[in-house]
């Protein structure tokens, strides 16, 4: 399947949003003690882009 | 459309490499172009350097150069590559679009040339003084000043490391050249009577973004220039304030180019109209209106009350709703394009979008209060911004470039392989860089490491961005040769009857190995008022998803900051151990009660801990950067008349807790290590606190090693000047009531390194200077080794001490309950004067440095 614009837009978000997961799972096995400073932002930003890339795709195409 | 040159005059090298025979606007960006690719170039040299000495160190435990050199690398990399290349080639491209998209007949041409005259100026300034006398110094510490973001660092009377004052005249330089850019800017835009596009919203959305974070700049650096000459009083904490008014607007002066060059490419290379024109200008206003007021979140851990920090959090986020908009604009506006021909410019571009989201969402991390607690001065944040920098801003330069130069140069692009080379080459080189950078950051490895725990896991990190770092290098060096090529032998194309999208469709063809073809126009119209709602419902979300955040992290974000009001209240209830804390260049003196300690406190185990600590004069600035993973980060900024209030609960678990200066005060900054002792219960630990504390201490970087005596140890110093290659030396476990003997090791070599500070080594002839002074001493070294003996009640005394030489030399005792400190424990003074060279002019430093001393546990027999 030939990737489009679009696709290659949307796989370097889905690359963006596990970057900032591995992140997090980094810094928390590193040690219990910087969980709590980290976890609320990252959950956060994770479904931000959850719901950015689902109203994306849910908006009209770019006729 | 394109076509072989006939029977055409060759140009002259130098006219071929600068188009001088084209336009103005043209000729401009190929000056600024090849200015800025030679500054890149340098400034790329100077990153390897840094990489090559972090990476010998790792492998080897042997520097390739020396600390000044490595500082003055690293500072010169970000000055070469920031505004030589990056802020030059923005000039350059907004120059060519100003008066492309404007359709104006240029004017006031010396504007913009004395322009970049002054920016090239301003590069060389920045380096210091060139002494002609002894080559082998350029390039040498003079330069090693980090950044303005560190006042009052250079500033004499303030700072043990002074800087020549070509610094500040480096910085008027580059001030006056953007103020002219940004006047030629506006007049041009005064003189044209179109209506701006979006694209021309950003153009002029980031000059104005220039204009007003240079200004500010300038007051900051005039400020220090003034404490130069005259004796003006520096506030350093109001002079970094107002620096950051600017360094975080400089961000988006480095982003927005890259932004303008996805609203220009997206839609032309899908054939589509902008998704949302309204999105796109708003957007624009937005980023001018927020990101220059948003200075205190780079100065979380300072000494701002809590609400400040909070507030300026909330701001931050301000910063992020324009983003929200754009990105979501630009990716729907290349929905529904089903057909596309993957050019390098379309890789590029879609490379550079990707690299926003990573980049942008780390970027909101980092000015989240809880989360910078975390990461703050760690090289978690050189790795953002090299995220935003790398993936981000380069990829969407490199984008417009595949467009411009055939635009510019009137050729196609000569090689198709070299330029998906450079693509590729960018984007796995890129991804490593940060990858291996961020996971540094998150071990608690702090930025500007030159010294740094050779834990293997670290190591690999350093080695491994070297190598990705070469991939990046390559994969521009690809570009460079493909440009040259290009210039000299691409095949012609008429760029006078051509539109836009026909421009960017051929230079985006040449990238191509087979047929290209632009998308079709679209056919159908949609319902505007779908569109409208998605965009609203996206704003809308992500603004609640922000309070969100902002509230979850409100319990945490309360305590973060040196701040007397920033205390838990607890730890003003006794019983708390109360500790003084003063900061000098470079060494650590504590007070406890009435015992006095450098570079070492001692506390109880499980106690409250409340430090008050400032800097001495003299000490540019420091950081207390104890990063304690099974429990907290401490990191607190200290500055000159104030006091930071740092706070934690010691260990319940007893034994010794690395810490470090966070943050550059002179090329020898990471030599300043210190440790906390938690006294163990009667001074002994068991076999099962041992342990505990052996697994406790697994994650934290600055904690020593530790090494079991069984009779006796052997310490070696290192051409770094410490012993066994760690800063402090390692964390030796001895028994209760056995006798042990520490063995130092100390060569001519060791001591002959440029970068060992035990002599002043600033001759040609190392050796024979060490050797006299050694003739002339009876052989005796011009330090102690001592042995200090720390009582369970934790009164402190020098139970043996030894006047080395070289070879071996040892220290013998009994072990009794306590904790001992062991080695070089006095200071010892330090002046970098290569040739009797070092004056205010040329820069300075002297400071005193103790890097040669660890500690014992005792443990029962």
């Amino acid at each position: 399947m030939k990737l489009s614009m679009f696709g290659a837009m949307g796989l370097g978000v889905l690359l963006a949003a596990l970057f900032l997961a591995w992140e997090e799972v980094d810094l928390t096995l590193h040690g219990v003690g910087t969980f709590g400073d980290t976890v609320w932002f990252t959950l956060f930003s994770l479904l931000a882009i959850a719901i950015f890339s689902i109203l994306v795709l849910r908006s009209p195409d770019n006729e | 459309m394109a076509s072989t040159p006939q029977g055409a005059r060759k140009p002259n090298l130098l006219t071929a490499i600068f188009q001088w025979d084209k336009d103005w606007a043209s000729r401009v960006f190929m000056v600024t172009l090849v200015f800025a690719v030679v500054w890149y170039i340098v400034g790329a040299a100077d990153a390897m350097l840094v990489r090559l000495q972090e990476s010998s160190l790792g492998l080897l435990g042997e520097p390739i150069t020396t600390p000044w050199s490595y500082y003055a690398g690293l500072t010169l990399h970000a000055e070469r590559d920031l505004f030589g290349f990056a802020q030059q080639l923005e000039m350059g491209i907004f120059v060519f679009l100003t008066i492309r998209l404007l359709g104006v007949e240029p004017r006031a041409k010396w504007l913009m040339w004395t322009s970049i005259i002054l920016i090239n100026a301003s590069i060389f300034l920045f380096e210091g003084p060139v002494i002609l006398s002894h080559l082998s110094f350029i390039d040498s510490y003079f330069a090693a000043t980090g950044w303005d973001s560190l006042s009052p660092l250079g500033v004499p009377g303030y700072s043990g490391y002074g800087v020549s004052p070509l610094w500040w005249w480096g910085w008027l330089a580059l001030e006056a050249s953007t103020f002219l850019w940004g006047a030629w800017t506006f007049y041009m835009v005064a003189k044209s009577h179109k209506k701006l596009n979006y694209v021309m919203y950003y153009v002029l959305g980031t000059v104005i973004l220039y204009v007003m974070g240079y200004a500010v700049l300038a007051v900051a650096t005039n400020w220090e220039m003034l404490a130069y000459y005259i004796p003006v009083n520096i506030n350093s904490l109001y002079d970094q304030f107002i620096f950051w008014f600017y360094g975080h607007s400089i961000v988006y002066m480095l982003f927005l180019p890259a932004v303008t060059a996805l609203y220009f490419l997206v839609p032309t290379l899908v054939n589509r109209e902008i998704y949302s024109d309204r999105l796109a200008k708003v957007s624009a206003i937005l980023y001018v209106a927020f990101s220059n007021i948003v200075p205190i979140h780079h100065l979380y851990n300072a000494v701002f009350p809590y609400w400040v920090n909070i507030l300026q959090e909330v701001m931050t986020y301000g910063v992020v709703v324009p983003s929200m908009m754009t990105f979501f604009n630009l990716w729907a506006t290349a929905k529904g394009v089903k057909q596309i021909t993957w050019s390098v410019p379309a890789a590029f571009t879609a490379m550079s979008f990707a690299g926003a989201i990573a980049a942008g969402v780390t970027g909101v991390a980092n000015a989240t209060v809880s989360f910078d607690s975390v990461i703050h001065n760690s090289m978690w944040v050189p790795a953002h911004f090299h995220a935003m920098i790398m993936l981000m801003i380069a990829p969407g330069a490199y984008a417009l470039l595949y467009i411009l130069v055939p635009w510019v140069t009137g050729r196609l692009w000569y090689s198709v392989r070299l330029a998906w080379a450079h693509f590729w080459l960018t984007l796995v080189g890129s991804v490593g860089v940060v990858m291996f950078f961020s996971d540094e950051g998150i071990s608690g490895i702090l930025r500007r490491s030159m010294i740094y725990p050779r834990i293997s896991s670290i190591v690999v990190d350093e080695v491994g961005a070297t190598i990705f770092a070469v991939i990046v290098g390559l994969g521009a060096l690809a570009l460079v040769l493909n440009t040259l090529q290009t210039i000299f032998r691409g095949r012609t194309l008429d760029t006078s009857k051509l539109g836009v999208l026909e421009l960017v469709s051929a230079a985006a063809a040449s990238t191509v190995s087979g047929p290209y073809s632009t998308p079709e126009p679209p056919k159908l119209k949609v319902d505007h008022r779908l569109k409208l709602r998605a965009e609203y419902t996206w704003v809308a979300v992500g603004v609640l998803l922000l309070a969100l955040t902002a509230v979850s992290t409100l319990p945490e974000a309360v305590y973060v900051g040196g701040a007397i009001i920033n205390v838990p209240k607890a730890y003003f209830d006794p019983p708390v151990e109360n500790v003084t804390l003063l900061a000098h260049q470079y060494y650590w003196n504590f007070t406890v009660g009435n015992t006095s300690t450098l570079d070492f406190f001692v506390v109880n185990p499980g106690e409250k801990v409340l430090i008050r600590g400032t800097v001495a004069k003299g000490n540019g600035l420091a950081n207390f950067y104890m990063p304690l993973f099974s429990d907290r980060v401490v990191d607190y900024q200290l500055y000159q008349e104030y006091y930071s209030y740092i706070w934690f609960t010691a260990p319940t678990q007893p034994g010794v807790y690395g810490f470090m200066n966070g943050e550059y005060n002179g090329p020898f900054y990471t030599y300043m290590g210190g440790e906390m002792l938690v006294m163990p219960p009667g001074g002994v630990l068991s076999s099962t606190q041992l342990e505990s504390y052996l697994r406790s201490t697994s994650s934290d970087p600055y904690t020593p090693p530790v090494e079991l005596i069984q009779g006796g140890v052997s310490l070696t110093m290192s051409t770094l000047g410490n012993w066994n290659n760690t800063v402090p030396a390692p964390t030796l476990i001895a028994s209760e009531g056995s006798e042990v003997n520490l063995s130092f090791e100390v060569s001519l070599s060791a001591l002959t390194s440029y970068s060992n500070y035990v002599f002043n080594l600033t001759q040609v002839n190392t050796t024979k200077t060490v050797e006299a002074y050694l003739t002339e001493h009876g052989g005796r070294l011009p330090f102690s080794i001592e042995l200090l003996h720390i009582n369970p009640q934790g009164e402190t005394s020098i139970v043996q001490s030894i006047t080395p030489t070289l070879g071996t030399n040892t220290l013998s005792f009994r072990v009794e309950p306590g904790i001992y400190v062991y080695g070089v424990i006095q200071p010892i003074a330090y002046e970098f004067n290569p040739y009797g060279l070092s004056n205010q002019f040329n820069g300075y430093d002297q400071g005193y440095i103790t890097a040669l001393w660890g500690a014992v546990l005792v443990t029962q027999p």
